[in-house]
């Protein structure tokens, strides 16, 4: 490891011995579009001085030691007519200049530009990234689990349709080694009623997907990567409202409005709402005289509601604050749950249900002193939950329960249960920001929580489970101008406290209070070698940890989930190499990735009857090649082509592989993950078909996905094999955006009405149809 | 979000050996029994694969008279099963919900062919099967469904269903219906009770069933031993002597020993003069029960008793037991490892000179055979995908 450590430490070093420099005066200002967005990569240009700089993801920017006098400055953005001021810089003295940059009327795809000024930007960031730019989905009614699915070195396998659990594979690691974020902090802590398998799209400004890599501003605990939610971040009042309708009865409604007040206060609110029936048909079976006869079944018991409501009270940009607001957000989800996880027994009356509200404050100030950012953000979620699995009837999948099948005992999905479990989690980070010198930032990034649990189980009730986790990170990124280099170095710094349970082993009843807790260090460095404006090269590394979560440490008890306090963190060594290539007309990119984990948590199958536990047990390693390229055929049809090829094989030997101390499964291809993908978009954009503003939108798009064996390709006669077949998942849709704020769209989801799954025997929707129209106002 | 519906459905049945996780949906099954193919002498299952993607394997084979063996000729199956043998086909009982026989028989080559399947929705899997004729099987469930269910083993139909409501404890949060075995016209099966802490109740439960009425007869306990937990498929838990006197293993509680309880033929009561005291025989808890010719008999032991479902690595070793005098041999050999013992322990009859049985263990994966002249054990094959769960001789 100490050769990892080398190269960041030492540019860390030379960093901080960089003598700071006295600040005559300094300029600073934020640059948007007529919408009230905030742009990013803005360049801001003082000629006379030949100082540069660029504004960040909040459109902010700020040039410092500047001398006294009078300029032009010039901002100039692709896209956007250039605007100049004349300014009086003055002594001691920090200027304030925001400008609004126009779209320049003589490119017609200026919008489309714009667009690529935020994401794009962000995509060109050292670590490996991807970066979706939601705001051109805004008219369509595509979900945020469909959009994330059609990018390169991502896999999302579902469960089923709306509501449905969705696990992401990001270059290979999935499920709790990648987490996910809106605006910096755990999605995982809002709660079930703001997940990404049901988040509209509308609420968002782009998805930031960090492959291997993740930045300090995160404060993630990631094994594989993070994926950060940036919501839509306006200055301007306006009102964004949607609602979609489609197929299985699914209604998706979505407002954001934001709204000055008076000069002090400005509110906000966001809300949206999600259901469907999820009533689509499957391959069943039902018995006869106990022989399994072939049914097609609608299936009856999947509904999924969920809402979510937030309100923010904030003041508005002051000299001491760009924001400080408080917020209160409720939300919930109700779930009927209809089949154990491999789609062969129908449920008919289990449901899960949960609420969540959340409480908060959150301040942000930038350019404190010239050079100084601040970003602090304090919740309190109280979260509950409530399983209900109490029926003793047995359903088949025509919707029947037949009194034959009628059990004495047990639920439907497992023990009889109707468990409440009420949680409180709090959060708390500080992101501190500090401009070095005109090259180089240091970034501190502080998130700690606290998990406290309580179920309403005698046997557990007197061991309530609390889990305090920290996660620390400083980041130091340089650019070095005369060789187009940026470096980013960081290290971070992982911490858990447990105080929980553990039962017995010896006689399976016993409970005892426990306690752990572990210390973890991390590295990171990303480099970006710009060759030329349009060519990038990229590398990075993370020593990367995931700490166990409560359910692992502490288990279900009610589901005989054994709690396991001495779980040590997941860690691994991602390394990724990339490339990119972009112009106007068309662009390239091809990433490598590496992964090699080890102590990864696992549950092994038991022989016990009342118990399965975590464990660290397994190690992997993964190879692998993303790419993607765009063309603009004609300035007015694009064509998007990913692909993405990963190996992911075993590196655990024999005995903890549980293969009977043989290392035959060592180096074997992990069985039942998907390692070939590929997608791709055919995009058409015409401005101006009726109206001069007005924007017609047509696109088709298709997801492939080779076959993959479910259990090892080793094992068993080759004609028995049991596959996932090959996937071809294909969609189409218009739009068209009238220039007085409404759109309207509709869209055919798997065109071919092919059978679909993302898992063995699990089927997905059929051919479904949606109609979405939306409304913006500014 | 929680989802409650994952690994639920695999718990609560775990001591049907490995047969937790990963059910899903089966292959497309023949419905036309194929006949069986004579040159296949055995049938021999095993759990291949290694975590977090493991399954069961099954093939036939002609002969024993290989060194090694791997599952390259062998179906694979979508979910971890037990396996049944009767006549020339085997019966695979898969976990999960709802509880599925698939049933294949052999082609020349030893490849499985599906010859059919069984589903009975609610039950998470079938526990113990016992075949009476061509015709009669009956099959205990597990899962909540208080039901033996009488099935054609030929054309894998459905023919009946013994009500087991009778026996049902209301205070019981869970029961398990077990092992089987039929004689005299009388179905014996193991039941065991659970209360809300997940404790066996401090009793042993046998069920006996009326056939020629499909009936519940009684339901009658014993409380020198417990837990009558033993589906048979992997480890075995009743015995039938060639007397025709029925053994049945209790595994035992914190309160009552391990042991061997004795229904004596023509009889449908415990034998109250016997009771074969495991643990003080041999020194520990056991588990398992397997009975041959002239009383040769074995069991396995626990070997750390804190650690009976072997969340530490295996923890069980092979004694011998004299079921007439009660009393052990011990160890039958300190040359082998610790075995799996709660997942699998079989014992089969290969010939007049020896015993076949399952080593599988962290350092190798086994048949072993036992000689019944000298009591000397050998590596007879080397499974090299994987731990065998099932093996019987074909008729």
């Amino acid at each position: 490891m100490s050769r990892f450590l080398t190269a960041p430490l030492a540019a860390l070093l030379f960093a901080l011995s960089l003598p700071a420099t006295a600040q005559v005066a300094a300029l600073t200002g934020v640059v948007s579009d007529a919408k009230g967005q905030p742009l990013q990569a803005v360049s801001v240009h003082i000629n006379t001085q030949e100082r540069r700089g660029t504004t960040d993801e909040n459109g902010r920017y700020w040039l410092y030691d500047l001398s006294p006098g009078t300029y032009l400055v010039r901002f100039s953005a692709v896209g956007f007519a250039p605007a100049e001021k004349e300014i009086d810089l003055k002594a001691h003295d920090t200027t304030r200049l925001s400008v609004v940059l126009q779209t320049d009327s003589r490119t017609l795809h200026a919008v489309t530009v714009v667009s690529r000024s935020n994401a794009a930007v962000a995509r060109e960031q050292p670590e490996n990234i991807a970066v979706i730019d939601t705001r051109k989905y805004y008219n369509r009614p595509e979900g945020t689990i469909s959009l994330l699915n059609q990018t390169a070195g991502i896999k999302v396998r579902q469960s089923g349709g709306v509501g449905s659990e969705a696990d992401v594979y990001l270059n290979g690691l999935s499920g709790k080694q990648v987490k996910f974020f809106i605006d910096g902090i755990p999605l995982q802590f809002m709660g079930a009623g703001l997940n990404l398998n049901i988040l509209p799209i509308n609420i968002i400004d782009r998805i930031e997907i960090y492959k291997g890599v993740v930045p300090v501003k995160l404060g993630a605990d990631a094994l594989g990567g993070a994926i950060d939610i940036v919501t839509r971040n306006t200055i301007k009042d306006y009102i964004d409202a949607s609602y979609s309708f489609g197929s299985f009865n699914t209604h998706q409604a979505t407002v954001n409005l934001r709204k000055k007040i008076n000069p002090l206060l400005f509110a906000s609110a966001t809300a949206f709402f999600n259901h469907s029936d999820n009533s689509y048909k499957v391959d069943a079976e039902i018995p006869v005289a106990g022989r399994p006869v072939p049914y097609r079944a609608r299936r009856f018991h999947d509904a999924y509601t969920n809402y979510y409501g937030n309100v923010k009270l904030g003041i508005n940009p002051r000299k001491w604050a760009d924001e400080l607001s408080v917020f209160t957000a409720l939300s919930a989800v109700n779930q009927q749950i209809q089949n154990d996880r491999f789609m062969r027994q129908a449920y008919g009356r289990v449901t899960y249900a949960e609420r969540n509200w959340n409480n908060g404050i959150i301040y942000k100030k930038s350019n404190i002193g010239g050079r100084f950012s601040v970003n602090a953000y304090l919740a309190q979620n109280r979260v509950y939950r409530h399983y209900i699995d109490t029926s003793l009837n047995t359903y088949l999948w025509d919707g029947t329960a037949p009194a034959q099948y009628r059990r004495s005992g047990g639920g439907e999905s497992g023990p009889l249960q109707n468990s409440e479990t009420d949680i409180v989690n709090t959060l708390g980070r500080l992101n501190l920001h500090y401009q070095v010198n005109e090259n180089a930032s240091l970034t501190a990034n502080v998130l700690a929580s606290s998990y406290d649990q309580q179920d309403n189980n005698p046997a557990t009730k007197p061991f309530p489970v609390k889990l305090r986790k920290k996660v620390a990170g400083l980041g130091f990124e340089q650019e070095f101008p005369s060789v187009r280099l940026t470096s980013i170095s960081s290290v971070k710094y992982y911490d858990f406290t447990t105080q929980g349970y553990i039962i017995s082993l010896a006689d399976n009843t016993s409970l005892s209070a426990a306690h752990a807790e572990k210390k973890r260090w991390g590295i990171s460095e990303a480099l970006r070698w710009r060759i030329r404006d349009s060519l990038l090269l990229k590398a990075s590394y993370e020593y990367a940890t995931r700490l166990p979560d409560e359910a692992e440490l502490f288990g279900i008890y009610a589901e005989r989930t054994y709690p396991n306090p001495a779980l040590l963190p997941e860690i691994s060594h991602n390394i990724n190499l990339g490339v990119q290539y972009s112009t106007a007309v068309a662009g390239a990119e091809l990433n490598g990735f590496y992964r090699r984990a080890d102590n990864i948590i696992y549950a092994p199958p038991s022989s016990s009857p009342f118990f399965i536990m975590y464990k660290n047990l397994l190690k992997g390693q993964i190879t692998g090649l993303d790419g993607e390229v765009y063309y603009r055929i004609i300035p007015t049809l694009k064509l998007t082509v990913n692909a993405t090829w990963q190996n992911y094989i075993s590196k655990t030997d024999g005995v903890d592989a549980g293969a009977g101390g043989t290392n035959n499964y060592y180096n074997e291809r992990l069985p039942n993950i998907p390692f070939l993908f590929s997608n791709g978009e055919l995009m058409y954009g015409k401005p101006g078909v009726f109206s001069k503003r007005d924007q017609l939108s047509v696109w088709y798009n298709a997801g492939y996905t080779h076959w993959f064996y479910l259990y090892w390709a080793k094992d068993g006669a080759a004609s028995q094999k049991l596959k996932i077949p090959e996937q071809v998942a294909q969609g189409c849709g218009v739009s068209y955006a009238f220039r007085d704020g409404y759109a309207v769209s509709f869209s055919v989801n798997n065109l071919a009405d092919a059978k679909l799954y993302d898992n063995y025997g699990v089927q997905r929707p059929g051919r479904s149809f949606q109609v979405k129209i939306r409304t913006f106002i500014q | 979000m929680k989802k409650r519906n994952k690994i639920k459905a695999g718990l609560g049945y775990g001591a049907l050996a490995a047969a937790l996780l990963f059910g899903s949906c089966s292959k497309k099954d023949n419905p036309d029994p194929s006949p069986g193919n004579a040159a296949v002498k055995y049938a021999i299952s095993n759990v291949g694969g290694a975590y977090p993607s493991q399954t069961t394997y099954v093939q036939g084979l002609a002969n024993l008279d290989i060194t090694s063996l791997d599952n390259k000729n062998a179906a694979e199956l979508a979910s971890f099963s037990s396996q049944w043998t009767y006549n020339e086909a085997v019966y695979l009982t898969a976990f999960g919900a709802p509880a599925t026989i698939n049933k294949y028989t052999f082609d020349a080559s030893g490849r499985a062919v599906a010859a059919g399947k069984l589903i009975v929705p609610g039950a998470n899997t079938f526990s113990s099967i016992e075949f009476v004729s061509n015709t009669e099987a009956y099959a205990s469930v597990g899962g909540g469904l208080a039901k033996v269910i009488k099935f054609d083993p030929s054309s894998l139909q459905i023919t009946g269903e013994i009500d087991l409501s009778s026996v049902v404890k209301p205070d019981a949060l869970s029961i398990y219906y077990l092992g089987m075995k039929a004689r005299d016209g009388k179905l014996f099966m193991g039941v065991s009770y659970f209360d809300a802490d997940f404790n066996p109740y401090d009793t042993a439960y046998v069920v006996v069933i009326d056939l020629s009425q499909g009936k519940v007869e009684k339901l009658i306990k014993d409380e020198r031993t417990a837990n009558i937990f033993l589906a048979g498929s992997s480890v075995s838990g009743f015995a039938l002597a060639a007397n025709g006197d029925l053994y049945i293993q209790g595994q035992g509680t914190a309160n009552a020993p391990s042991g061997v309880l004795r229904i004596k033929k023509g009889e449908t009561n415990f034998d109250t003069a016997y009771f074969f005291d495991l643990k003080a025989a041999t020194g520990k808890d056991c588990s398992g029960l397997y009975l041959f010719d002239n009383g040769l008999a074995f069991t396995a032991q626990i070997q750390d008793p804190a650690d009976a479902y072997e969340m530490n690595g295996p923890n069980y070793r092979y004694y011998k037991i004299d079921l007439g005098n009660k009393t052990s041999s011990g160890d039958i050999s300190a040359a082998l490892p610790n075995i799996f013992g709660s997942s699998t322990s079989i014992m089969r009859k290969l010939d007049d000179a020896s015993v076949l049985f399952v080593v599988s263990s962290s350092s190798e994966n086994a048949l072993y055979s036992y000689n019944i002249s000298d009591g000397k054990v050998a590596r007879k094959i080397t499974m090299s995908s994987g731990t065998c769960t099932g093996f019987d001789k074909l008729k």
